[in-house]
């Protein structure tokens, strides 16, 4: 049996933990008022927006940027491209967290918070969101599974640890399966408000974009925490990988571009994005943040090979997803005007706080820098 | 308008004729509803009502039929609310020319966005037509109040743990829909959808060029729906939105048509990437051995 280091336990606590702390327990109680007291005191959502902040950011972001787990999972487990499995289990783990965070969401905006599980049993197979609620469901237990075997080290079961690797690559693969499913049925959720949404994003390619979206901001995400973690959690960004990334994301958001632009045209549409409008200007600055901009700077050979600009466009795709994501959620939607309550924002930024929490505490106390079988002690 | 009056009779006597062919259907319903499912009832045979906004005087007893059937308080709203299934508005036209009432209420859709977009199926059209709700199914996501086109389906934001609420057409009032049982003019008509049509259609042809477009709003709309409209304004003027004859979930259908053939082919993709890339690496796949 291979002994673990255990992490020295700082007694000191940073401001920064401290912040996150008092941001957490904020949405908590956000979260307890909106369970106790209703909908009305801690949210703007109304008749004509029924669906707010918490669905376009919590549902419609936090469900893409944890993207990152099954594109790695994929790429270093199905395609044996053994030089990314050192990044691997931090990307299962936010992954995970992501997902659990998702849930967790949706517990605070469903109105019977109690009844989620419903979806399992009461099954609507016309319903784009059953097909979601199912995915991400399994998913996450997918997820919890791919990410245990640092767990099960730590606790040192080495028996269940054996048999979660036997299982692996079924696992991974149906992992990969779900994710291509709800990625992009988050998508199809909005294919049945053609009357509601505007031309610049209603489009039959929603499910598509949706997905192809999840994979670029997948690399855009692993660039991204890989970069942060490194630099948190001490230890050596390798260049090679973050060029690999670096790839992996430029080829995606070339294909998303095409699909875009692509689709706006063969509809005729292309005029729109020009209109001068909010909704005109909200497009360009979604596509020039998270497409346009990542792309040109990729382009540049001597930015593709500096780990700076591979993160910095790695932030302009997360940026410009989030933005998508929030325009399709609230800017394309007719509707009263809709601006977040301030207790909704609380909820939404407790839970990320909280996740960023947990990211870092199963960082420092979980073997996850590196796989075991690479691991020297 | 002595031929008016003449057809106003021959009317009511189809519409009761309906009334009681429905009732009988109920009954049908209610024995069959356990024995198969396969038994659809044809369109023509749905509940349905008619609503001609020329012939209504808005005097809103409907709105209050509605209220005492359902049970729900009085309130003082301009829109459909968690408590008002349905609502008599006024729309004018700003040099006031032009005037025409409008009756809110669910369209009882043929092909219903909010059934097909209820991730538990707590929305769902019966036998006979009626859209309703499955209360303790709902989860409360809201999908539904998304997806309608009318902007039907509410909710009371005051509650913590808020349910749907809309009109499910009175399915369990024997003789019908109370909104229309009360109705002292001839603006609301309860019966067969395929009478119904009938009957809007022949005060089109009796009256040319009273009613917007010769048309009846809900024969086609969003696939057709069982609350037909006459109206003698333009329909958008009263806040009715055109909609393409598809059906909306036919929207999204396509797109779940194609999952499993999504989860067979990524699936079996991803299995063949594996096999074909397990001996291109030197790494062996097996892990450590603790």
């Amino acid at each position: 049996m291979t002994s673990i280091t255990l992490p020295v336990v700082k007694k000191q606590v940073s401001i920064g933990t401290l912040i996150l702390v008092f941001l957490a327990a904020l949405g908590a109680f956000a979260a307890m008022f909106r369970w106790v007291d209703g909908f009305s005191h801690v949210s703007n959502l109304s008749d004509s927006r029924p669906w707010g902040i918490w669905i376009s950011f919590d549902l419609l972001v936090g469900v893409p940027i944890s993207a990152g787990a099954f594109v790695l999972a994929a790429t270093v487990h199905i395609f044996h491209i053994e030089k990314y499995r050192p990044i691997l289990r931090p990307a299962l783990l936010t992954g995970f967290l992501g997902y659990l965070m998702v849930i967790l969401a949706l517990l605070v905006d469903l109105g019977q918070p109690q009844r989620i599980w419903h979806m399992l049993v009461y099954w609507n197979l016309h319903s784009p969101l059953f097909e979601v609620g199912m995915c991400v469901m399994t998913y996450t237990a997918v997820l919890f599974l791919e990410f245990s075997p640092p767990l099960l080290e730590k606790l040192g079961w080495t028996s269940l640890l054996q048999f979660v690797k036997k299982i692996s690559i079924p696992v991974v693969i149906l992992g990969v399966t779900l994710s291509t499913m709800h990625q992009s049925s988050l998508g199809s959720l909005f294919l049945i408000v053609p009357f509601k949404m505007h031309p610049l994003w209603y489009t039959s390619l929603l499910p598509l974009i949706f997905l192809v979206s999840a994979i670029a901001v997948g690399f855009g995400m692993v660039i991204f925490e890989c970069a942060i973690s490194h630099q948190v959690f001490g230890g050596q960004v390798r260049n090679e990988i973050f060029q690999g990334l670096a790839r992996g994301m430029l080829i995606t958001l070339g294909l998303l571009l095409l699909i875009k632009v692509g689709d706006l045209a063969y509809a005729g549409e292309l005029g729109l994005i020009f209109s001068g409008t909010f909704q005109g200007n909200m497009f360009i600055l979604e596509n020039l943040i998270g497409i346009i901009l990542p792309i040109a700077i990729l382009l540049v050979p001597k930015f593709r090979k500096s780990s700076p600009w591979i993160f910095r466009a790695g932030l302009l795709t997360l940026l410009g997803l989030i933005l998508y994501r929030l325009n399709i959620g609230l800017v394309s939607m007719a509707g009263e005007p809709y601006v977040p309550h301030v207790l909704e924002l609380a909820v939404t930024i407790g839970l990320f706080s909280a996740g960023i929490m947990a990211f870092g505490f199963a960082m420092k106390n979980l073997p996850l820098e590196e796989d075991p079988c690479t691991h020297v002690h | 308008m002595q031929n008016k009056s003449n057809l106003s009779r021959r009317e009511f006597l189809k519409i009761a004729g309906a009334g009681l062919g429905s009732l009988a259907l109920t009954a049908n319903a209610c024995v069959s509803a356990g024995a198969s499912s396969n038994e659809e009832l044809p369109l023509e045979e749905h509940w349905a009502l008619l609503y001609d906004a020329t012939q209504c005087s808005g005097c809103r007893e409907c709105e209050r039929a509605c209220k005492a059937y359902n049970k729900l308080p009085e309130e003082n709203v301009d829109d459909l609310s968690g408590n008002t299934f349905t609502l008599i508005k006024l729309y004018q036209s700003e040099d006031g020319a032009q005037k025409s009432f409008r009756k809110y209420q669910c369209m009882h859709c043929v092909d219903p966005a909010c059934a097909a977009s209820c991730p538990v199926g707590a929305l769902h059209k019966i036998e006979n037509g009626p859209v309703v709700y499955d209360a303790y199914k709902c989860i409360g996501c809201r999908y539904c109040m998304q997806a309608c086109a009318f902007g039907v389906p509410r909710y009371d934001w005051s509650l913590a743990y808020p349910f749907i609420r809309k009109c499910e057409m009175c399915y369990h009032r024997e003789a019908g829909p109370a909104c229309a049982d009360i109705c002292p003019k001839q603006a609301l008509l309860f019966g067969r959808r395929g009478d119904l049509l009938e009957i809007a259609k022949m005060r089109i042809s009796v009256n040319p060029g009273k009613y917007f477009e010769d048309r009846v709003y809900g024969e086609f709309e969003g696939g057709g729906t069982s609350v037909l409209i006459l109206s003698g304004v333009p329909f958008e003027a009263i806040g009715l939105p055109g909609l393409d004859p598809q059906p909306l979930p036919d929207r999204t259908q396509w797109a779940l048509n194609i999952v499993p053939a999504i989860f067979f082919g990524v699936g079996g993709a991803m299995s063949a990437v594996y096999q074909r890339t397990k001996n291109k690496t030197s790494t062996p796949e097996e892990e450590v051995k603790s």
